[in-house]
């Protein structure tokens, strides 16, 4: 466990962090989900977080998806650190893959929001180094260009095409063989 | 919805567009020039651990042929059919990001010669399809990707090839057209706010001398200013450029004169005097 070196690990696995998103609302984690994020876990190793961990650019509407997500996480972490150490009995196996399914489950019905919680999740991910978030959120994202045309994918986010037509057209021209 | 990204974010999610559908990665890249940056370059290929795809944007092996090459000082080669002529060679390798070469082909001794010349550009090379001209005894092709772009000039008394800089400040100007000025030396043709600007370059003044050229809507009348406009072109040894808008027009840079030669704003390609 990576915070053992502190020593008495129950104390460790029961400490709680206290964040406070932009609108002032504080939600109370164990330092277990909180270290999911690597800007988090800096602070804690820096012995920063008394008094709450504020973070201004993070709403209590995403911070509490953000927390959702890393208290399923840090479980699923917990959960494989636990597998590891036994050894490979079918039974246990057999767990591990039905909470990878329900994991998946969990992440396909977390990504069910609107485009804009989209981007701030992924702009919360970024800020907070939550890898996995950031992963899901920007692929999602990404999987939703698949199948559309240019036109199609900048009126979806907003983007101003400035490609001049000769700039375009030898694009197309030289990856012709793509679409073959 | 005003759902917009930091670039940098931009950058995270296009990482991820997966690289197994190749025409899912074109439309991506023909939406803006940031993404088609972001999909050309190195660092998705990284991500992916793949070899490149749309690095095929930068085409290699990349050669061109000097188009009517009688590159023979003196003689623009416009009305020497059959004549002795040179073919320059200039190419690279591992997606224009290796030196430069260039070889020659003469007519009258009918091979190739070797290698004989690189240089180390400090960006990746690929040809914009433009013509290459020919000015004085030298030979100019232009060249770049989406950001930085130059001017190759093969100097073929003294058999060098050296780059020339783009004239201070063009990143704004997109699709810059090169031109032979009737009094020697070359000239750039661009657009900016529906404003023609050219430059010259002599080789006695040594650098780059901007002029404004004209405005378009001057030039072409009622010009809707929501259609973007580009110099798409130029007829090789005249004076005469292309423009797209919302239709073609052609524009004699000397006269000043503009004509309408089509209603399609389809690109089309550069033309050259039969």
């Amino acid at each position: 466990m990576a915070s053992a070196g502190s020593g008495d690990e129950k104390a460790a696995a029961a400490a709680m962090i206290t964040l406070i998103s932009s609108d002032n609302e504080k939600f109370e984690v164990t330092e277990a989900t909180a270290t999911l994020s690597q800007t988090i876990r800096h602070m804690i190793e820096d012995g920063c977080t008394d008094g709450g961990v504020p973070l201004p650019n993070v709403t209590s509407k995403i911070l509490a998806r953000v927390i959702e997500y890393c208290k399923k996480h840090a479980t699923a972490a917990a959960g494989e650190e636990g597998s590891s150490s036994s050894f490979s009995d079918a039974a246990f196996l057999e767990v591990d893959r039905a909470f990878l399914e329900e994991l998946e489950e969990f992440d396909d019905a977390f990504l069910e929001v609107d485009r804009a919680t989209l981007f701030d999740l992924i702009l919360a991910a970024n800020y907070l180094d939550i890898k996995g978030l950031l992963n899901l959120t920007c692929q999602k994202v990404a999987d939703s260009v698949k199948g559309k045309t240019p036109e199609q994918i900048r009126e979806m986010y907003n983007i101003v095409n400035d490609l001049t037509p000769e700039e375009e057209a030898e694009i197309r021209r030289e990856t012709q063989w793509a679409f073959e | 919805m005003a759902s917009t990204l930091l670039p940098e974010l931009v950058e995270e999610i296009l990482l991820r567009v997966p690289p197994d559908e190749p025409a899912h990665l074109v439309r991506a890249a023909l939406v803006c020039k940031p993404w088609c940056h972001i999909l050309s370059d190195r660092r998705y290929r990284s991500f992916h651990r793949s070899p490149p795809l749309l690095d095929r944007l930068h085409p290699q092996p990349l050669l061109r042929l000097a188009q009517r090459p009688a590159v023979f000082p003196g003689c623009d080669h416009l009305d020497c059919h059959g004549g002795p002529f040179l073919v320059v060679l200039v190419e690279t390798s591992n997606g224009g990001e290796d030196p430069l070469m260039v070889s020659v082909y003469s007519s009258d001794t009918g091979v190739w010669s070797a290698r004989t010349y690189n240089i180390d550009v400090d960006f990746r090379f690929k040809y914009f399809d433009q013509p290459s001209v020919l000015a004085g005894d030298a030979l100019y092709f232009t060249f770049g990707e989406c950001w930085m772009s130059g001017i190759l000039k093969y100097d073929m008394c003294k058999y060098e090839l050296s780059v020339i800089d783009m004239p201070a400040g063009d990143e704004d100007f997109t699709a810059k057209s090169l031109i032979k000025l009737e009094e020697g030396g070359i000239g750039l043709v661009s657009m900016l706010d529906n404003c023609i600007y050219m430059w010259s370059r002599t080789d006695s003044i040594g650098g780059w001398v901007e002029h404004r050229f004209m405005e378009l809507d001057m030039l072409l009348h009622k010009h809707d200013q929501s259609y973007a406009s580009s110099v798409i072109g130029i007829v090789e040894g005249t004076n005469t450029i292309f423009i797209s808008t919302y239709a073609i027009f052609t524009l004699d840079l000397k006269s000043r004169q503009a004509r309408k030669v089509g209603e399609n704003r389809d690109p089309i390609v550069p033309c050259y005097l039969t």
